[in-house]
Order: C-alpha cells, then structure tokens, then sequence
C-alpha cells in the first residue's frame, strides 16, 4: 500500500510541473508586435485621425492572425501544442474584434458620437485585456491596468494625448514581453 | 515521474521528447525508459514528425492512458482521504 505521505509528495510534484508548464507560455514576439501596432495606431489618432480607422480595421485583424499563427509556432517550437488552449485564445481576441464591428451600426447611425467612438473601443480592449489576464495570461492585468490609465486621459485630458497614451501601452507591452523572452530562455538552458 | 507526464499529456494535444526534459529536468536515458514503459502499456504514442526540417518525436496520451489515468487519480484520492493509522 503507497505511503500517503510520498503519495501527497508525488502530486505536489506533478503540481509543480503543471503550473511551470502553464505559466508564460505566449511568445514575447506577440506583445511586441502590438506595442508596435499601438505606438503607430494611437499615433494616428492625434496626428492623421482620418486614417485611424482604416488602420485599426487592418492592423487589428492582421495582428490577430499574425499573433495566431506566432502562438502557434511558438507552440510547436516548444514542443507543447494544445488545441484547447489556442481555442481560448482565438476565442478571446475574435471576441474583441466581433464587439468593435458590432459597435459600427452605432456610429453609422448616429447613436454614438464619432468623437466617442475611439474612447467606447479603448474601453472594450481594457476589458478584453483584464478579463485575458484573469482567464489567460495573469501578466496582462498589468497592460490592462496602463491601459485604464490610458482611457481616463483620453477622456478626461484635452489634446492630442493619443500619442503619448500609445507610447504608456506600448511600454507595458513590451514589459510583458520582456518578461516572456527571459522566461522562454530560463526554460530552454 | 510517470503521472507527471501522463497529466501533462492530459492537458495539451502533443508535448515533444525535449520539452519533457526541459520541463521534468531528467536525463534521457531516465526519461526515455519511463515513456517506452508507458508506450509498451498502450497509455502513450509516439510519433515522429519534422519541425524546421527537424525530426521529434511528439507523444500523446491514448484513450486507455487517459482512462488509467483517471483511476489512478480516482485511488489516489481514496487513499488521500483514509484516516492515518
């Protein structure tokens, strides 16, 4: 009869190896490949704003398959794939994107203000980005916090603070992926 | 080490030879023994396929390794739960 004290040590083990093989599993690439996007897509907004939107509407769903695939290579390369996890994700982001076209019969027939309409999307991402680091990726309530920060300038500060809100969620982007190189390095020695 | 990786494969739709090692710090010889024991029980497969023109072999849990491993975890939670002494 299995001794319950090795027993409970055994699991406690598997635990361990459970948590590292789950935690920090998205490549650094992904985060900076959207604090690239966002540096130039909140750019437009204060110095071309007539092209925000057809930027947004090619960067945002070109990002996101890029982003897939990336995840998913990344994946492959080290050598833990999950359909269900990759789902998740898809979900997640396609989720996002899905809520920014379901806001366009809005602006198109006039119930939400143009000028409103970029404060409504920050809004949306804020909320997509705490509810991926409370499901997906704990890391990401830290650019879901810059970015809470980034929507109460955009709504309470005059002036082109688009810029510089970009550049704060771009930082903490590229903190997190920061995070994601070190953590794939540590893993691979 | 076995439950390790057979939990492990229970998450995920393939883990390769070398992600096992990285993640169980074991030497091959050590690891390998354990995952040809567990293929010889028909609780894993493997299978060899290229990644960047690379041969890995990637393994997966079957059906009957996610079935043992179920009891398994099912007798190790009686056991957990039984009174000391």
């Amino acid at each position: 009869m299995s001794d319950p004290k090795q027993t409970a040590g055994d699991l406690a083990y598997v635990r361990a190896k459970l948590e590292q093989a789950e935690g920090h599993d998205a490549p650094g690439m992904i985060y900076f490949l959207w604090a690239v996007i966002v540096l130039v897509g909140f750019a437009i907004v204060d110095f071309a704003a007539q092209y925000t939107a057809w930027f947004w509407m090619i960067a945002g769903p070109v990002g996101g398959i890029t982003s897939f695939v990336l995840g998913w290579r990344h994946a492959v390369d080290r050598g833990a794939v999950s359909r269900d996890k990759a789902l998740r994700h898809g979900l997640h982001w396609g989720g996002l994107l899905v809520a920014v076209i379901a806001l366009l019969p809005l602006l198109v027939t006039g119930r939400i203000a143009p000028e409103s309409f970029p404060q409504i999307v920050l809004l949306l991402i804020v909320m997509s980005y705490f509810y991926a680091g409370v499901h997906l990726d704990r890391a990401l309530i830290w650019v879901a916090i810059a970015l809470s920060i980034g929507f109460l300038v955009v709504v309470f500060v005059a002036g082109p603070v688009w810029t510089a809100v970009g550049a704060l969620i771009a930082a903490s982007l590229g903190a997190v992926g920061f995070t994601r190189v070190r953590a794939a390095r540590a893993f691979a020695k | 080490m076995r439950l390790a990786v057979c939990v492990l494969l229970s998450r995920s739709d393939g883990i390769t030879f070398r992600h096992f090692k990285d993640l169980l710090e074991e030497t091959d010889g050590n690891l390998g023994a354990q995952l040809r024991r567990l293929e010889d029980k028909g609780y894993v497969s493997a299978s060899k396929r290229f990644v960047r023109r690379k041969p890995v072999t990637w393994y997966r849990l079957t059906p009957a390794g996610r079935r043992a491993l179920r009891a398994h975890v099912e007798a190790l939670d009686v056991l957990l739960r039984e009174p000391a002494g």
